[in-house]
């Protein structure tokens, strides 16, 4: 199929400045950390117990890592 | 939607970005805007067209109707056109697809494009001649009225991409010039008919303002597309205001004297607070969204040449 290697060749020579690299991370990352903090809010168990450093780590950890921790339960030591 | 206009000049202004506090401009006949302060501009090599595309340059487009109804025979020509099908008044959204996708096609199409709209176009503009009753004599293969259209779209894409990325140089300005000239070309008007060089051009188009003249037949016509007299209340609600604003202040001075609307120093300042802060947040948009409507116009009409459709 050469469309279609075409068109990854394409992608793969697409130049971007570097602000708009970092444009489109906030535009990707923004929605992706806001269901992190509203899957972090509403799933709170697994926080109970932890104090301190380790408790801002966790909830953050749990932000940013949320897909993974929606199909298997993460420990961080 | 002008509160936004208020907040954003109000922020550039405690932040202190600009460095004359007042805009100066008023009073001239100049027949280009005056900028006081663009934005900063990082980099000086070769300028192409399809760099100015870009979705906030919309911004402009209601005023570069303005400014190429200002020649008698093009206004006359559209305000009593009898194409129904493209009439702006009748079908606003249809003519400002056609509007846009000519654009698009004039900078990012290939020679076949080109001439299906050209044909197209043609079909089109075959109706447009005076007739007895009209005021003025025109005709819309007319290469002088086509010409001074393609400048107004050559000054379109000029001024909003200065006001985005900051000034060009003056070679900058040469090569992006140079590539305007499909702008023109894809219709009737010849390669040897456009001006030479930018310096050329400024002639041209200064030589050409003092000719203008509008009547209220046509002056009418373009207070109601700037009122969006056309659309539905309930978008007009919120947009009028704002396309007011921005019409005229992408309205050179000489233009705003024609149409008979006023502009304030203090609305001057509010339009240049509000592209510098544009500017700033358009440099972190990546360019695939920028030109998302190109996207879709040069998509939409390429499928309208593969299966035959209409193309206006």
């Amino acid at each position: 199929m050469p469309g279609f290697l075409d068109n990854v060749g394409r992608l793969l020579n697409y130049r971007m400045p570097i602000g708009e690299l970092i444009g489109l991370g906030l535009f990707l990352g923004a929605p992706y950390l806001t269901i992190g903090l509203i899957w972090t809010l509403t799933h709170t168990g697994s926080l109970h117990g932890i104090r301190g450093l380790d408790l801002v780590v966790s909830f953050l950890g749990s932000i940013v890592a949320w897909p993974v921790l929606l199909i298997a339960n993460v420990c961080m030591q | 939607m002008m509160f936004l206009v208020r907040i954003i000049d109000a922020l550039i202004r405690v932040l202190g970005i600009r460095t004359s506090a007042e805009a100066q401009p008023l009073g001239t006949a100049g027949s280009r805007i005056h900028v006081d302060q663009y934005t900063p501009r990082f980099d000086d090599g070769p300028v192409g067209l399809t760099e100015a595309l870009d979705f906030w340059s919309a911004a402009a487009a209601a005023a570069n109707v303005v400014m190429q109804l200002s020649m008698p025979g093009v206004g006359h020509g559209v305000v009593e056109s009898r194409v129904e099908s493209g009439a702006l008044m009748e079908h606003p959204w249809k003519r400002l697809r056609t509007t846009a996708q000519y654009m698009a096609i004039a900078v990012l199409g290939n020679d076949e494009e080109r001439a299906a709209y050209r044909d197209a176009v043609n079909v089109a503009h075959r109706q447009v001649r005076s007739t007895a009753e009209s005021p003025v004599q025109y005709n819309a293969f007319d290469q002088d009225l086509q010409l001074w259209v393609a400048a107004c779209l050559f000054v379109f894409y000029e001024d909003t991409y200065q006001l985005l990325r900051g000034k060009m140089t003056q070679a900058q300005a040469e090569g992006f010039y140079h590539h305007a000239w499909p702008l023109g070309t894809t219709l009737q008007v010849t390669a040897d008919q456009w001006p030479p060089t930018r310096a050329e051009f400024d002639t041209y188009w200064n030589t050409t303002c003092q000719t203008l003249e509008m009547d209220e037949v046509v002056r009418d016509y373009l207070m109601r597309l700037v009122d969006l007299k056309m659309i539905n209340p309930i978008l007009r609600a919120p947009l009028a205001p704002l396309l007011r604003f921005l019409t005229i202040g992408f309205l050179p001075p000489l233009f705003r004297e024609l149409l008979g609307v006023p502009w304030s120093p203090t609305e001057q300042r509010q339009f240049e607070n509000l592209f510098l802060f544009v500017s700033v947040v358009n440099r972190f948009i990546p360019r695939f969204i920028r030109t998302v409507n190109y996207t879709v116009l040069m998509a939409d009409v390429r499928h309208r040449i593969r299966r035959d459709k209409a193309l206006i």
